[in-house]
């Protein structure tokens, strides 16, 4: 009971020291009164000096002034930013007191962090009128509504330990939206993926892009698509407020491999990562969790061309290089057929029917196809037929490359 | 000659003529056609005649006691240009109002005619810019309406015959007058019509330049038309800011920089600066800053850049550096912007006590930046007893002219 009556009894007694914090939000330039200034004017010359010792500015003529302004306002913060605040025990009191500490906490929705804050230190003493100030910082990686909760402790020349607490609410929300969209370009050529992204600005006011890259896993090698670069263009990608900017990335499988046996199913490709600047600079960075997708699958046999003419003038015999990856776990036994129906200007030389052998998995054969075009334009060889004898299944390969034919 | 305005001192018409040249308008082709001078098509009146109250006379009072002297002067044109010289907008402002209501074109008489002269026009601008600088701008909107395009037969000399007789020819309306008309819209829900009027105004500035240089005009005439032009553009480049289309704006100070002398270049590059960290890019950050540190080697502020730089990337010691570098090459302690900045970066490089104290000790009259960090920081570090913010208003507020507004600078909160 006696105990109770003391807690209250502290609780009730007024607090000697006081507790403000300042988000500081990136300062922002003083925006003067602006007016155009004729020099023959009989007033605005005058006019003009008047407004510049309000202002402190040598002209009346531009909009963004040159003062830098302390925060006045709470502006929001984004996911990806860095939260600044100055914190400031002010002793407001006719008495020193002793054992000052403020702890700061930040409390999101899945967790509370302490922030790192000299102001720990249990030996500060502030005399009446002294304040203790420090700005600390931290990076928010989460959405949602965070609580700053500073803490302040010390004892009064009494000897009698206070403490009190105040809280911060704030909410995060995210600045940008990233969609991404895999395509696939995989075709008997070549064994490269795209990758678009497609990055929203979900804040009020603009936001500069200052970087945007695929770090991609060692399975890949990745390359920027961009459009080619303007000579009058300095600066950075602007992106308003509710616009979109789009990025493409070609991902190529670091291997020559081709049965690309290890790319099957679902892979990982990697990770977006985005570095972006708003207005006075204030900066932010987010990545994305890891994309991934599904690889579609080639079935037991990969078909390559490995070599073919790009053109060949008409009733020329040329010759196509090929190549078979058994993608599958068990060995085949293959047999080539060649379907001649399928593509009239384009006549097979070579015997259909070929036994082409075993093929042990993950292994390949090689063979070459002669041919030659009746009509002149651009032809796709197609009829190919691969049967594997052992489980009696046929391969169809159409449309596996293209010739010029002149 | 006969006069063609009441104020004191008259320059010949000669030596002012190239002042006021103005292509004719259709309808004034039509009037001297017809040979009608009776009509009266501009019939301007105020809108509201409240005095504007001298705030910061009231807030001196409350806050030392002291009564503020405001000049006596006289209840004409010469008068105005006194409270103009002295800072004193608000008094001018209203001796505008006392002048016009005078003159016919008080309150209630929009739209009814009255007798305009080139005194009366002359009194108009500068209401007009009087009312920019005090924001006054819904006012400013609905009084600028009785002029419409600027362009009436009666705002042009040769509609009077008694002056068009004594060779007197062009408009009489003030320049200035045009460039406020062009940047009105900017306070309308409209605002690229501002950039509309602009480029109209550009074209035909441009025209009266080729036309003084085919005359073989004097030098000093044919420069003066190149910088009203400069402030045709630079009015263009506001609007587009106001709009918040940067690269538009970006583009027509670019436009600028090969016409303007080196001062105003310098100028122009610090503000592109400036406008590139609003927007938040580096890359034009840098691009501007290279170019300032080239164009502006040795001048005053050399270092106040390099300051916004540091501070744009969030290095606020580097900034203080710079900042405390550019106090020595510009002004010392008396330069308003260097010691504000300095103050700010302080504060945000963890020293709220040298903070507050550099601004507190600003030895020359404050500025309204100066003023209002005061207090914003004063919010956060200032005990209840502190009265460091009182003392430092009251050091110089009778130096400070009414144009002060005590209320957006803090200084009563």
């Amino acid at each position: 009971m006696a105990s109770n009556l003391v807690e209250t009894a502290a609780a009730a007694r007024e607090q000697l020291l006081t507790l403000k914090v300042m988000r500081m939000s990136r300062p922002a330039f003083h925006e003067p009164v602006t007016m155009a200034v004729d020099p023959a004017d009989p007033f605005a010359s005058g006019i003009e000096k008047a407004v510049n010792a309000i202002s402190g500015s040598d002209s009346m003529e531009f909009p963004v002034g040159e003062c830098l302004m302390a925060p006045q306002a709470l502006d929001n913060i984004y996911l990806g930013e860095t939260f600044t605040f100055q914190i400031v025990v002010m002793n407001d009191s006719p008495q020193s007191c002793t054992e000052v500490s403020v702890k700061a906490d930040l409390q999101t929705v899945k967790r509370t962090i302490t922030l790192q804050s000299r102001l720990n230190d249990v030996t500060a003493e502030l005399a009446p009128g002294k304040f203790l100030s420090q700005v600390a910082t931290h990076e928010i990686k989460e959405t949602g509504q965070h609580i700053l909760i500073c803490s302040v402790s010390y004892k009064t020349p009494d000897n009698e330990k206070m403490y009190f607490r105040k809280f911060f609410k704030f909410p995060v929300n995210p600045p940008i939206d990233v969609r991404t969209k895999f395509y696939n370009a995989e075709d008997n050529l070549n064994n490269d993926v795209y990758l678009e992204a497609q990055i929203r600005n979900l804040c009020p006011s603009a936001i500069v892009l200052e970087k945007v890259t695929l770090d991609a896993v060692e399975a890949y090698i990745c390359r920027e698509i961009r459009p080619p670069a303007s000579t009058d263009e300095v600066g950075n990608v602007y992106l308003p407020a509710k616009s979109v900017r789009q990025y493409l990335f070609c991902l190529t499988p670091n291997t020559s491999d081709n049965s690309l046996v290890h790319y099957r199913g679902l892979t990982t490709i990697g990770k977006l990562d985005m570095c972006w600047r708003s207005s006075m600079g204030e900066k932010g960075r987010l990545q994305t969790s890891a994309l991934s997708r599904v690889t579609p699958g080639h079935g037991e046999l990969r078909l390559t061309i490995e070599q073919i003419p790009g053109m060949v003038p008409v009733l020329q015999p040329f010759v196509i290089s090929c190549k078979l990856y058994n993608c599958s776990e068990r060995p085949l036994d293959l047999v080539l057929s060649l379907d001649g129906s399928l593509q009239p200007d384009i006549v097979f030389c070579s015997t259909s029917g070929q036994h082409l052998g075993q093929v042990a998995p993950s292994k390949t054969v090689q063979f070459s196809l002669n041919a030659f075009a009746t009509a002149a334009g651009l032809k796709s060889i197609s009829g190919l037929r691969i049967t594997d004898t052992f489980f009696r299944r046929t391969n169809e390969h159409d449309e596996v490359a293209q010739i010029f034919v002149h | 000659m006969p006069r063609f305005s009441r104020m004191s001192q008259q320059p010949p018409w000669a030596e002012v003529a190239h002042l006021y040249i103005w292509p004719e308008s259709t309808s004034l082709q039509n009037a001297i056609d017809n040979g009608k001078f009776e009509t009266v098509y501009t019939m301007p009146g105020i809108k509201s005649d409240d005095m504007l109250v001298d705030k910061m006379a009231v807030a001196v009072s409350q806050i030392t006691g002291k009564h503020v002297q405001r000049p006596n002067v006289a209840t004409n044109v010469d008068g105005l240009k006194q409270l103009i010289a002295q800072g004193h907008l608000r008094m001018a402002y209203n001796l505008t109002t006392t002048l016009l209501t005078g003159y016919g074109q008080g309150l209630g008489r929009a739209g009814h005619p009255s007798r305009n002269s080139f005194e009366t026009f002359e009194i108009w601008s500068c209401r007009f810019q009087l009312m920019m600088a005090l924001k006054l701008h819904q006012g400013l909107v609905a009084e600028l309406s009785a002029f419409e395009n600027l362009d009436a037969p009666d705002t042009y000399f040769q509609y009077y015959p008694e002056l068009a007789q004594q060779g007197y020819t062009g408009s009489m309306l003030p320049f200035q007058m045009r460039l406020i008309h062009a940047e009105a819209p900017r306070f309308t829900p409209n605002p690229v019509a501002s950039v509309t009027l602009c480029c109209a105004l550009a074209e035909k500035v441009r025209q009266i330049i080729n036309q003084l240089k085919a005359d073989a005009a004097p030098e000093a005439h044919v420069r003066l038309w190149e910088q009203r032009l400069e402030t045709v553009l630079l009015t263009k480049a506001r609007a587009w800011f106001t709009m918040k289309e940067y690269h538009q704006c970006i583009a027509v100070y670019t436009e600028l920089l090969p016409l303007v002398s080196d001062e105003r270049k310098v100028k122009i590059l610090q503000h592109l600066q400036r406008v590139a960290v609003v927007i938040g890019d580096a890359k034009l950050v840098e691009h501007y800053s290279r170019e300032i540190t080239i164009q502006n080697s040795g001048s005053a502020n050399f270092y106040l850049h390099k300051g916004i730089k540091a501070a744009f990337y969030g290095n606020y010691g580097k900034a203080v550096e710079n900042l405390q570098a550019a106090q020595k090459g510009s002004g010392g302690l008396t330069n308003p912007v260097v010691a504000n900045n300095e103050a700010i970066c302080q504060l945000y490089h963890d020293k709220v006590e040298e903070a507050q104290s550099h601004l507190l000790s600003f030895p020359v009259t404050a500025t309204e930046p100066i003023l209002i960090n005061i207090s914003t920081i004063a919010t956060l570090a200032a005990s209840s007893k502190d009265d460091s913010k009182r003392k430092f208003f009251a050091k110089s507020c009778d130096k400070m002219s009414d144009l002060f507004d005590p209320q957006a600078s803090k200084v009563l909160c």
